[in-house]
């Protein structure tokens, strides 16, 4: 390239014919975008639409992949629709291996069957890079119920009839755990979205029966001063919800 | 959740995800730094304080998992009459 580029300084139509294969030698190299990303060492960002748990998992990533890759690798969150603001970025992105998202699986294989006009398509429009972590939903109930477990639980609810249960929203995986459990036992379960945890209050109170959320450090029942922890009782998951505690 | 009989589905994976056309060099790398980054125990148990568990897997194997997991979804929402809405 050094030496082509002396080549400007000849005829005009040489050195037009020189520029070309510049342009043609660039191209080239753009075309080869593997050594182009191996050899950057520019940031990387990793987008994340997520809290709570999701946040903290990207940054234990994040630390080690930037040792690993010899690059600084920077964690952004973007929060909002359900981690599609973040996922849109990470869509919109030039492909250098810039620009990362930490998403769960959600949004690429529950929304599409969701929404009706979703913006993307979550296989033509994404490169899965790798797979890092899985964590479970669990089923919490108020300490009114008096129940266990979850064969418990579904005797109470039966007897009770229609019961409403707390969720972090509609078409979250917690929604569908209530879908499929209202499907398998035949059970009426009414899902109540809540935009926070403070379902873990309307729990504890008996407000709300029921909840079902992703198990993350937010969902134990650890406002200190405010629940004694035996007042939730909470259904295990696979492998262990955590013990409520203070 | 697998309890008295219950057979539901109730865990969700985390990843990282790249605009189509990542190079394949690029991914593989940073598949290779995650996967022995999740081995090891110090992480594992950092994860563990976020109540998750490792779940390595490469370009492939995600998009194989995540085919299987939507079609558990779009039967799902079949089944429950679930009332699709705009995003």
């Amino acid at each position: 390239m050094i030496t082509r580029r002396s080549g400007l300084n000849m005829t005009r139509l040489s050195s037009r014919r020189q520029a070309l294969q510049d342009l043609g030698a660039v191209a080239a190299m753009l075309g080869a975008p593997g050594v182009f990303a191996q050899d950057d060492k520019a940031p990387i960002t990793i987008l994340v639409g997520a809290g709570s748990s999701v946040d903290a998992a990207a940054r234990i990533v994040a630390d080690h992949l930037g040792k690993a890759l010899g690059r600084s690798v920077v964690v952004v969150p973007k929060m909002g629709a359900g981690q599609r603001l973040a996922l849109g970025e990470v869509r919109r992105a030039r492909p250098d291996g810039r620009t990362l998202g930490f998403i769960t699986s959600g949004p690429f294989a529950i929304y599409p069957h969701i929404y009706t006009n979703l913006e993307y398509d979550p296989v033509a429009d994404f490169t899965p890079v790798c797979g890092v972590s899985s964590f479970d939903v669990g089923i919490a109930v108020s300490p009114q119920t008096g129940v266990t477990t979850l064969r418990q639980l579904v005797d109470w609810a039966r007897a009770r009839g229609e019961t409403p249960y707390a969720s972090p929203g509609n078409g979250s995986l917690s929604h569908f755990v209530g879908i499929s459990l209202g499907l398998d036992t035949g059970l009426k379960l009414v899902q109540v979205p809540y935009k926070d945890v403070n379902y873990v209050i309307d729990l504890a109170s008996d407000r709300v029966p029921m909840a079902i959320s992703g198990v993350t450090p937010s969902s134990r029942c650890t406002r200190p001063g405010r629940f004694e922890s035996s007042q939730c009782r909470v259904m295990r998951a696979r492998p262990v919800r955590p013990r409520c505690r203070r | 959740l697998k309890e008295s009989g219950f057979a539901l589905s109730a865990a969700t994976t985390t990843g990282l995800y790249g605009p189509r056309g990542l190079p394949a060099d690029f991914v593989r790398g940073v598949h290779e730094a995650v996967t022995s980054l999740l081995s090891n125990p110090a992480t594992v148990e950092k994860l563990a304080a976020q109540t998750m568990t490792p779940r390595p897997a490469n370009s492939a194997e995600m998009a194989i998992a995540l085919a299987q997991e939507s079609k558990h979804y779009e039967e799902l929402v079949k089944a429950s009459g679930y009332v699709k809405e705009r995003a």
